[in-house]
């Protein structure tokens, strides 16, 4: 990942609109060879159509799509060194699993004998040596998949890009299918693209996560800033369990901030601001609280607190989820160790570290 | 073959040719509906265009250097000769009779194969009822005029049983006009039907019939409706095949219930100028025709039929 | 009374079958009678009506006729139906909807109309009354059914299968060969017996466009207006059977194609 190496995809201010809507709304990304990256989002957030832009079957309005630094823009999908899984597999269903992993090799014209040996290698790397014979239709979903992978990886593509491939299977298969898929990244070394609206998946399988929202890439960065440290208030919801208060600076003091939101005041660090723009006397802020932040016995540095009535109550094995009312009325959702919790109705206290929670500028399109 | 198309990559032109087929879904549609669009002008639309016109000629061909006129003289001469307006009003009549006929014939059997045949049944008993069909009119009508002549089959049987000692008039006479068309229109009533009762879940009647509806009330208020697309579609199928018969009323029916369409072929095929006049009785028939099925279409499919 | 109403039906169904078999099978019979003419009931037994029709000149000429004219059609409503179905599927809405019923116009016209107005129009084309022309009005009114039944086939098709093949590297011309044309295969099967069946059968746009030599239903028919020998009961038999056995495992086979695919996902899911 050094600066000068070259990406393995690229794409350059992209817009691309669909009559009135504006599918992709000027982006530019740059990715690096043998990352995972994973576009992630809401449907209709535009993560596809940039996928399929970079594959070629959408043409952009304007902007560049390179691969391994070569302007592939004007070039139909046949043309281009990246290949695509899709969602459904689109598998050939008159040709035999040999015949739709060796399709590729044959358009490249690749003599019979180096397809079949590719096609071998490529059946033993997805595990399914003994299935060549077979048609898709008499495949389970998980081979399906691995079909597929194989398919996509046999013409040797300077990228895979994967649009939901996961989305069929059932969320066993699934959890699996992630494990394997990660796997198989690594052994090949290959750049992947995936696009999923899931974001568990998400964070367990990527290198890198792209955040997209409305056409635009809302933040770009590894899985536990984007959870940690999210841009917005939209990063933030999206992405994991949020308590998101609404809140006030009351004043900035050199490094610290106050902030006021209801009943509950705090003096946060500068480092707690994740959102760029200035942070002044007045400014509308976010405070963004993980249930994990709420604990319900205090430590070191624990030197805040939040109070309500119990609502609701989730046992999850030695761990329990508390949904609690402070008393200016609004719901947190809080993550304690299962003794330390009472009944529904009591009272419930939760200390928190300043210096682990996040401040976000709200946009004025989030106000509420 | 994949393998020279591959190769035929390395070919510049060609290359650029199929690039541009991949980059450009527009191109592509473009050239794929040049030959579809040419063919429904040419074959579905102009000959029927090119009919209405010369409905409208005086006579047809045209001497050579002279204008065509128009005229509405062939319309009016369908109004003066009786023999065409009672021939016109009975098939008309025979058509929807025939119609009424054959759905009430037909929808037991489609009820029976889609409803009460276990379903791995269904496909056998259906193409039994259908197999038929795949024979020409023409032969059929043979079959029943084997059936129903006075030395056929029937008379045969029925003097044998000592049932009458003559021959009974079968052939050529409203019978053997209703059994044949009968027989050409089941299939094109029990297809639409069939399609139509297979989707109603069955599980629709036995809730009618766990209310306690009797069957009579189970048919009419909740098997009928559902299958309103399928008798629809059935009896439009089977309306417009009967006012266009031409053969088989030839070949069963007789001299006093002449059906429109072979006038029509008549009046086309006299010597002299008939195109016109058989162009005029045509663009009527088919006017008409589908006038009336318009207006049951309107009638019937107005109303939802699904909740 | 229970079961006399759950007989009802069966009866009523096989009395049905009854009607439409017994006239053929009476027909098939006739051609076994040893007589120069057709009277029942049948009492001596020969096949020699259905050796020697074999050999008259004029019947073998007419369905060699009907042969010709039925592969032609079906030859042309193939070249012209499959990219009309394209054609129909990138159309949405009212488009779609109104270029559809211009496509099954023919189909619902009533025939004769059809006829005359194509017997009327053939020679804006340079064509004569004959094969040429019959082959014409048979293909415009199969292309209908043609279309149908590919282009529901091709609403089966996901987008996808052919963009993969794109993104593998193949060009318009691969993906349509070896993708999109395999997959519509049972489709275009069944719509090439269905219009050689159709063509095979039809006798009023024959009879309009034909010229000296007739198909096998015109020669039938105008046969059969000056009286009839078993030899015609034996023919019509053997077109009959061969019509029937073409039409069901026509219907077999496409449906064997359609189904095999979601049958067999089931059965190895509950294994």
């Amino acid at each position: 990942m050094t600066p000068s190496s070259t990406p393995a995809i690229e794409v350059r201010n992209i817009i691309k609109s669909f009559g009135d809507m504006r599918a992709i709304d000027d982006v530019s990304l740059s990715i690096a060879p043998g990352v995972f990256v994973t576009l992630l989002g809401p449907s209709g957030c535009g993560k596809s159509t940039l996928l399929r832009t970079m594959a070629g079957f959408i043409t952009a309005d304007s902007g560049q799509v390179l691969i391994g630094g070569r302007d592939v823009t004007g070039l139909p999908p046949n043309a281009r060194p990246v290949n695509m899984v899709f969602q459904d597999y689109a598998l050939f269903p008159h040709m035999t699993v040999r015949g739709n992993v060796g399709f590729g090799c044959e358009m490249k014209g690749l003599s019979a004998q180096a397809r079949e040996k590719r096609v071998d290698e490529l059946l033993a790397l997805v595990q399914l040596p003994e299935l060549g014979h077979r048609y898709p239709d008499e495949l389970s979903g998980g081979q399906r998949q691995r079909v597929a992978l194989a398919r996509a990886l046999a013409p040797d593509p300077v990228s895979l890009l994967l649009d939901e491939p996961l989305g069929a299977l059932d969320l066993k298969l699934r959890l699996d299918m992630q494990r394997e898929l990660k796997s198989l990244q690594r052994t090949t070394g290959k750049t992947f693209v995936f696009v999923t609206h899931d974001q568990e998946e998400a964070m367990s399988m990527s290198d890198l996560i792209a955040v997209m929202r409305a056409g635009r890439v809302e933040q770009l960065d590894r899985p536990e800033v984007i959870y940690e440290r999210p841009v917005s208030r939209y990063v933030a919801g999206f992405v994991g369990a949020a308590n998101l208060l609404d809140a006030t600076v009351e004043s900035v003091d050199g490094d610290e901030i106050r902030i006021v939101s209801g009943a509950f005041s705090a003096v946060l660090p500068r480092s707690s601001v994740t959102s760029p723009g200035s942070i002044d006397r007045g400014t509308n802020v976010t405070l963004l609280v993980r249930p994990e932040h709420l604990r319900s016995s205090a430590q070191d540095g624990h030197t805040l607190e939040l109070g309500g009535r119990i609502t609701e109550l989730t046992y999850l094995g030695n761990r329990v989820h508390v949904r609690f009312q402070t008393d200016d009325g609004r719901s947190l959702l809080a993550d304690a160790l299962a003794g330390d919790v009472a009944e529904i109705g009591e009272r419930f206290t939760a200390h928190l570290r300043p210096g682990a929670l996040a401040l976000l500028r709200t946009s004025a399109e989030e106000q509420s | 073959m994949t393998r020279f198309l591959v190769l035929a990559r390395r070919f510049g032109p060609y290359r650029a040719f199929s690039d541009a087929l991949s980059m450009h879904p527009g191109l592509r549609y473009g050239l794929v509906a040049v030959l579809p669009v040419l063919w429904i002008v040419v074959a579905n639309i102009a000959p029927l265009a090119r009919m209405v016109l010369i409905s409208f000629y005086e006579s047809f061909p045209l001497p050579p250097g002279e204008t065509p006129t128009l005229t509405l003289a062939q319309y009016q001469a369908f109004f003066e000769r009786p023999l065409y307006l009672t021939a016109f009003a009975r098939t008309f009549i025979f058509a929807a009779l025939a119609t009424a006929l054959t759905l009430f014939v037909i929808f037991p059997i489609a009820y029976y194969i889609s409803k009460v045949v276990p379903r791995d049944k269904r496909l056998r008993l259906l193409l039994l009822a259908i197999a038929p069909f795949w024979i020409s009119e023409i032969i059929r009508s043979f079959a029943w005029i084997l059936m129903l002549a006075n030395r056929g089959a029937v008379n045969s049987f029925l003097m044998w049983m000592g049932l009458t000692g003559r021959p009974v008039e079968l052939l050529y006479n409203n019978i053997s006009l209703t059994i044949g068309v009968l027989y050409l229109t089941s299939l094109y009533m029990l297809l639409p039907l069939y399609a139509a009762l297979e989707k109603i879940d069955d599980r629709l009647i036995e809730a009618a019939s766990d209310l306690g509806a009797l069957r009579f009330t189970i048919l009419r208020r909740i098997i009928m409706p559902l299958s309103r697309e399928g008798i629809i579609t059935g009896c439009v199928l089977v309306f417009l095949l009967v006012t266009g018969l031409y053969a088989l009323p030839q070949l069963l029916g007789g001299p006093s219930n002449t059906l429109f369409a072979s006038i029509v072929g008549q009046v086309f095929s006299r010597a002299g100028d008939s195109w016109p006049l058989g162009s005029a009785f045509s663009v009527i028939l088919m006017g008409v025709s589908l006038a009336f099925v318009a207006i049951f279409m309107a009638l019937f499919q107005s109303r939802r039929t699904r909740a | 009374m229970k079961t006399l109403g759950r007989l009802t039906l069966p009866v009523y169904f096989w009395l049905f079958v009854a009607y439409l078999f017994l006239p053929l099978l009476v027909m098939a019979a006739v051609g076994f009678r040893d007589s120069n003419f057709v009277a029942f009931p049948i009492q001596a037994w020969t096949t020699r009506w259905y050796q020697s029709v074999v050999f008259e000149r004029d019947i073998m000429s007419s369905i060699w006729v009907s042969v010709k004219v039925a592969l032609g059609a079906t030859a042309l409503s193939l070249i012209i139906g499959i990219p009309m179905a394209f054609f129909v599927a990138g159309l949405r809405g009212f488009r779609r909807a109104a270029m559809i019923a211009v496509i099954m116009l023919p189909a619902f016209l009533p025939v004769i109309v059809a006829a005359i107005s194509l017997r009327m129009f053939i020679g804006v084309l340079g064509l004569q009354t004959g094969i040429g022309a019959i082959i014409f009005g048979h293909a415009v009114s199969t292309i209908p059914f043609v279309v149908v039944m590919i282009l529901t086939r091709l609403g089966a098709m996901s987008p996808n299968l052919a963009d993969a093949a794109r993104d593998l590297g193949a060009d318009e011309f691969i993906v349509f060969l070896r993708v999109t044309l395999p997959f519509l295969m049972p489709a275009i099967f069944g719509g090439a017996v269905f219009s050689m069946l159709l063509s095979f059968e039809d006798f009023v746009r024959s009879f309009f466009l034909g010229g000296f030599e007739p198909t096998f239903p015109v020669l039938l028919f105008s046969k059969l207006r000056f009286g009839f020998d078993p030899g015609l009961a034996a023919i019509s038999t053997m077109v009959l059977v061969a019509s029937i056995v073409i039409g069901l495992y026509a219907e077999r086979f496409s449906r064997r194609r359609q189904l095999g695919n979601s049958s067999k996902i089931v059965a190895l899911d509950q294994r």
